[in-house]
């Protein structure tokens, strides 16, 4: 039996498979851990340069990577949401306007709702697609006219 | 959000392309009627 594979069995395989390359990058390659690890090596090298009254540690989340990043140390409400740093209020807001941090939170803070990075690119990938996949069926509209003329 | 999109730039070209190829192969051309493919020619 020849029957053709019908378009909406193609349709989602093709979304799969830029799913699945979106994953293998993010996971096997390990692209999301590197990028988990240049966020906090920005936010420690941004740190030395401010004075604070202690240690500060600096985590991005990790169960699951999230584009959330967890500061600890000894520093009041005050220095943390309010006090003005180059132009930026409280450490959060710092923290917070570095590239590529989602969202900031302190360790003994409640933990709020977290976006997976995975979830993020995988989003990112499917849009991707779906623009891929519109230009490709604009060309082959536009094709199939000349073909005509 | 964008920098992640740029340090995936080119895990996001891949999926573009992969979207691409999917329309091709999901909507191919249609051929003239004098070579109709074996698929058209199925009622």
């Amino acid at each position: 039996m020849t029957r053709s594979m019908s378009r909406w069995i193609k349709l989602p395989i093709g979304l799969a498979a830029a799913l699945l390359a979106g994953w293998l990058s993010f996971g096997p390659l390990g692209r999301g851990e590197a990028f988990a690890a240049r966020i906090e090596a920005d936010i420690r090298r941004m740190l030395t340069t401010i004075e604070t009254p202690g240690p500060i540690g600096v985590q991005v989340e990790r169960a699951p990577l999230a584009r959330v990043v967890t500061l600890t140390g000894r520093l009041g409400q005050y220095e943390r949401e309010q006090l003005l740093i180059r132009g930026e209020t409280g450490l959060n807001g710092l923290v917070a306007s570095r590239p590529g941090v989602g969202g900031v939170r302190w360790a003994n803070e409640p933990a709020g709702r977290v976006v997976p990075m995975l979830a993020e690119l995988l989003a990112m990938a499917a849009l991707a697609w779906a623009v891929g996949l519109g230009l490709g069926w604009l060309l082959s509209r536009r094709k199939r006219r000349e073909g005509y003329l | 959000m964008l920098t992640l999109a740029w340090d995936n730039a080119v895990t996001l070209a891949a999926a573009l392309l992969i979207g691409l190829v999917t329309a091709r192969w999901a909507f191919p051309r249609r051929a003239p009627a004098a070579d109709k493919t074996e698929d058209e020619a199925q009622p």
